[in-house]
Order: C-alpha cells, then sequence, then structure tokens
C-alpha cells in the first residue's frame, strides 16, 4: 500500500517537506507511507534562516487563497500553524522550477532552495488523535502543463498520516472546491450545515475517521473502495434556507453525512446529503 | 485565593464555549469554582449563540484591532471554536456604560450577558502542551468599564479549565501584557527575534504550569517565587541585542524572563537570566 503512495505520479518530482517545531517532532510520524523526508527539508521555524522558505509558503497560500478572501497573515501561521500544529507538503528545487512557476512565487533570482507546491496545514484538538484541517493548498492547477493531478488530494492523505491523525474535522464552504477533495476521504459526518460562528456562515464542519483505507482512497488507490450510501438530498451550494433548515435539524439530535464528492451543472454545485443510520 | 476576585464575581460571570466534542474532556470546576453552577455554558456551534459570538468577535476587534492583528472570524473558528474551548467572563448589558455599549456594539435592547474577557489555547501535538492564542479584557482597552483582574483571573482559570501542563504563546517585546505571564513563573525564551511572525520583534515563550503557582499568581501578583535572579537586563528596542539574543538560542544558550518588564521613560527594560547550560 505504501508502494502506492510513493510511486504516486503527482509526487515523483518533488521533495516532501516538514515544518515542525522541535518539541512537535515527537508525536509526529516522520516516514510517513515509508516516505522520507530528508532532514534538510524538516524546518523549524522559529529559526532565522528559515524565513525564505516561510516566505514562500505565504506566497503559495495567497496564490491559493487570495482569491477566496482568506489568505493568512504571517502572525496567523506563526501563531495558529506553526506553533502549535504542523505543515506537510512538498516542493521543488528553486534550480528546477519552470520560468512560469518561478514568476507564480516571485522567487528571488539568489534563492536556491526548496519552493513548496502544495502544503497542508493542521492543529491538533483537545480530543487526543483528532486534528483539525486548516488549509490545503496546491499550486498545481495554475501549472497544469507540470503533471500535478491530485496533488492536493495525495498531500492531506500523507500529511494525516505524519500528524498521526485518528479523527479528522474540517470546515469548509457549501461552494468550495476543496469539497471534491474532502470528499475523496469518504463518507463525511456533517456537524454543522450552518455556521453563523465562521467568516462564512455558508460553512459546513465534517468529520471522517482517517483510517489506512481512508487515506488511501484519497490518494486514488484503485483497489480502495469506500461503501457510500445513496444520497437523500441534494444541496445547492448557495441555498441558505435548506442549510438553515439542515443545521436547526442537527442542533434537534438528527444526524446527516455527506456520503459523495459535489457535483456540478450549470444551475450550480450540487452537495449530497442523507442521514446517518442510528 | 479567589476572595481577591469578590468585585469580578459580584458583577460578572464566568461563561465557556465549547462543542460537544471538548466539553467532557474539560475540568469543570478550576481551583474549586462551580462553572456550571456560577456560570453559564455556550455551544458556539449553536445558531442560537450567534449574537454572544458576535460580541466576542467586538471584544477582540477592541483588544487586537489597533494591532493589525484582530482575529478574523474564521480562525476563531478554525483554531479556537473547533479544536479547544473560550473561556472568560461575561457581565449583563444593562450594566455597560452607554460608552462601551456603544464600543461593542451592544444595542439598546440587548439584555444578554456581554464578554468582557477571554482566554483561548491551541492544543499542541505533546500532551499537555497549548499555545495561547489569545487572552484579553475590555479594561485593557477601556479603562474601568469591567472589573479590575478579569484577565488575570481568565488566564488562571482558563489554565485549570483546559488541564494545561505547558504554556506556550508569543507576545510583542513591548507589550505591557508581559507581566501576566511572568507572574506565573520565568519564561524559557524560544524566539527572541522572529521574522516569521507579522512583528519581527515579537517573543516566543514557554512555561511549565504548576497548580501552586496558578494560585499564588491570582492571590499575590508580583514577581513569581520561581523566578531566579536576573543576570541582565535587556533594553527591548535594541533590535541588535534581540538578534544577538536570536542567534544565542540557536547556538543553545538558553534565556528566561524572570519579572515583569520595567518602564522608566521612554526605556523598558526585560530582565533576563542567561544560561550557559540549560
Amino acid at each position: 500500500m505504501s508502494a502506492f503512495i510513493q510511486q504516486h505520479s503527482a509526487i515523483q518530482r518533488l521533495e516532501p517537506f516538514l515544518i515542525a517545531i522541535p518539541q512537535n517532532r515527537s508525536s509526529l510520524d516522520l516516514k510517513p507511507f515509508g516516505l522520507s523526508i530528508p532532514k534538510s527539508n524538516i524546518v523549524n521555524p522559529t529559526r532565522l534562516s528559515s524565513e525564505p522558505f516561510l516566505t514562500l509558503l505565504q506566497t503559495l497560500d495567497a496564490r491559493t487563497f487570495g482569491p477566496e478572501g482568506m489568505p493568512m497573515d504571517r502572525w496567523v501561521f506563526y501563531d495558529c500553524c506553526y506553533m502549535p500544529g504542523a505543515i506537510f507538503g512538498f516542493g521543488l528545487r528553486a534550480n528546477a522550477l519552470s520560468e512560469k512557476a518561478r514568476q507564480l512565487f516571485g522567487v528571488p533570482t539568489d534563492y536556491e532552495g526548496l519552493v513548496p507546491y502544495a502544503m497542508y496545514i493542521a492543529i491538533p484538538m483537545a480530543p487526543e488523535g483528532a486534528w483539525m484541517g486548516h488549509n490545503l493548498a496546491s499550486i498545481g492547477p495554475m501549472l497544469p502543463e507540470e503533471g500535478l493531478k491530485g496533488l492536493g488530494s495525495v498531500t492531506k492523505a500523507i500529511a494525516l498520516r505524519c500528524f498521526q491523525t485518528e479523527r479528522f474535522y474540517g470546515a469548509t464552504q457549501w461552494s468550495s472546491k476543496a469539497l471534491f477533495v474532502h470528499s475523496k476521504f469518504g463518507v463525511l459526518d456533517l456537524l454543522t450545515a450552518y455556521t453563523p460562528a465562521h467568516s462564512t456562515p455558508q460553512t459546513l464542519t465534517y468529520s471522517f475517521e482517517a483510517t489506512e483505507r481512508s487515506l488511501l482512497s484519497a490518494a486514488g488507490h484503485p483497489d480502495v473502495h469506500i461503501e457510500r450510501p445513496e444520497p437523500e438530498q441534494w444541496v445547492e451550494a448557495s441555498d441558505v434556507e435548506t442549510m438553515i433548515e439542515l443545521q436547526d435539524r442537527i442542533e434537534a439530535g438528527e444526524q446527516f453525512m455527506i456520503p459523495t464528492r459535489p457535483r456540478r451543472d450549470e444551475t450550480g454545485i450540487w452537495v449530497p446529503v442523507c442521514e446517518k443510520p442510528s | 485565593m479567589l476572595t481577591h476576585y469578590r468585585r469580578a464575581f459580584e458583577h460578572c460571570q464566568p461563561y465557556v464555549l465549547t462543542t460537544q466534542q471538548v466539553a467532557p474532556l474539560l475540568e469543570w470546576e478550576p481551583l474549586g469554582l462551580d462553572i456550571r453552577g456560577q456560570g453559564f455554558v455556550l455551544d458556539p456551534q449553536a445558531r442560537s449563540n450567534e449574537k454572544f459570538v458576535c460580541l466576542l468577535r467586538n471584544l477582540d476587534q477592541m483588544s487586537f484591532g489597533t494591532l493589525g492583528m484582530a482575529m478574523p472570524q474564521w480562525v476563531f473558528y478554525d483554531c479556537g471554536v473547533m479544536p479547544s474551548a473560550i473561556f472568560g467572563f461575561a457581565g449583563p448589558a444593562g450594566s455597560l456604560e452607554p460608552w462601551v455599549r456603544r464600543a461593542l456594539q451592544v444595542t439598546d435592547d440587548d439584555d444578554q450577558p456581554v464578554p468582557l474577557s477571554s482566554f483561548i489555547a491551541i492544543p499542541m501535538p505533546e500532551k499537555g502542551s497549548w499555545f495561547t492564542h489569545t487572552l484579553c479584557s475590555l479594561t485593557q482597552v477601556c479603562a474601568g468599564a469591567a472589573p479590575e483582574g478579569l484577565a488575570s483571573l481568565s488566564l488562571g482559570l482558563g489554565l485549570r479549565m483546559l488541564k494545561v501542563e505547558t504554556l506556550y504563546g508569543t507576545i510583542q517585546w513591548r507589550s505591557d501584557r508581559m507581566s501576566r505571564f511572568t507572574r506565573l513563573g520565568p519564561l524559557e525564551v524560544i524566539t527572541a527575534y522572529t521574522p516569521a511572525h507579522s512583528m519581527k520583534r515579537t517573543l516566543t515563550w514557554r512555561l511549565p504550569i504548576r497548580r501552586n503557582q496558578v494560585e499564588a499568581a491570582l492571590s499575590s501578583p508580583g514577581v513569581s517565587p520561581a523566578s531566579p535572579p536576573a543576570t541582565h537586563m535587556l533594553d527591548v528596542d535594541d533590535v541588535d541585542a534581540l538578534l544577538a539574543m536570536q542567534e544565542e538560542l540557536e547556538a543553545g544558550i538558553g534565556y528566561s524572563i524572570v519579572g515583569p518588564p520595567i518602564r522608566r521613560g521612554s526605556i523598558v527594560q526585560v530582565p533576563l537570566c542567561r544560561q550557559v547550560n540549560p
């Protein structure tokens, strides 16, 4: 099973990296799926010499989340990612970068280090083994000629193994492209359908068990099939009324799931929902 | 030791915002205070608590907005609500001065409790370790608007409630909030100069938490008896000194902050203990 991950086409040209303070590393799997992270790619964000790489990481975030209006300030990276959590990702050496990639990242001419192509950020939660997804970013869609299809999904799958995640939680917008990635991990428990405590109330909170099968499924392993119940309703991603209705039912004790990936057509993005068997 | 805070308890109630996943893991009688009996517990994911969450955001905006570090609402959700719990004190809207109500955007017909302080810490991978995300009180921006001591009380009780064994945090060297933490013991300095943060003159610290030190800090604030004597004073506006200290930290020299900052005119000095073999 590990061989499939190691031979995934999206990561063949890339090097894995990990950003974690030394105090956090003993709780992490530094060889996720047997993948060796070179020592030089294990970055301590508290050291002065890490700054150029961390700046490129912020560029990756801005390129990915800028248009959605949620790029992170440096203090958010530091206080909410580097210190309490960890970042796993893949990158390419600056001297191997295409001119287009170099321009996308604004790589300084004298920089020779790693340039982050994809990253996954998560932070631990109070329940043991539970992690909260914070950010998934991949430059893949902006460099379609580089054969990076599936880079985001495989990065998240390996990151969850690296963080030794047992139960995963995340929050995303109903209309987000990321939901297509998250649903690859299996059937998602729907914890909130309308979330006023978030910047965007049309956010859903989801959760799944991070098993070997769910991670391999997300990475696209051809022999791993996850049983998925039939959708009972399709929620259009801008239908706030239905989201509120679902949220009220959740608060009243009903349980729902997102059984499979959303579908997109000329009328919008439709997210499948079904009741969770008791 | 909570008798010193009688006025706070006369005017305010403790509150906890916690999800169903995190609630069972909390200490509900920190330092003998029955939170459920004397305060109130809210589910931040419930739509009915939207107003309280909104008021909490206003408090954060007032406390950190001027520093350019107000917490985006999605960060509040991803890093506070989901992985952890939010603890603080709230007072009745009717007891607030009109100018405070305006500042917090409390409308005239509001009669619900208004959050006057908050403490959020994020769990870290190492068991018992937490990262300080927010500690704020209305009195730090509106002197006299709420009882004195709410921040210290929120910190002391919040640490016990979350069962914190080691606390990490960041703070700006010139911040007048540093003494809240030095009261609890010597702060081990992890970074003295932090380019990865929005404000480079930020320090990162670590502090083992002992129950007796928390109690001592609440009952007799001042220099922690656990702090060793200072070896020298640091002028916190001397960037070269901060950089030199950072380089020494990276070379393995240890530093601790052993007392509150001392301010004379426009000079701010912090007492440090330098250890060659930490």
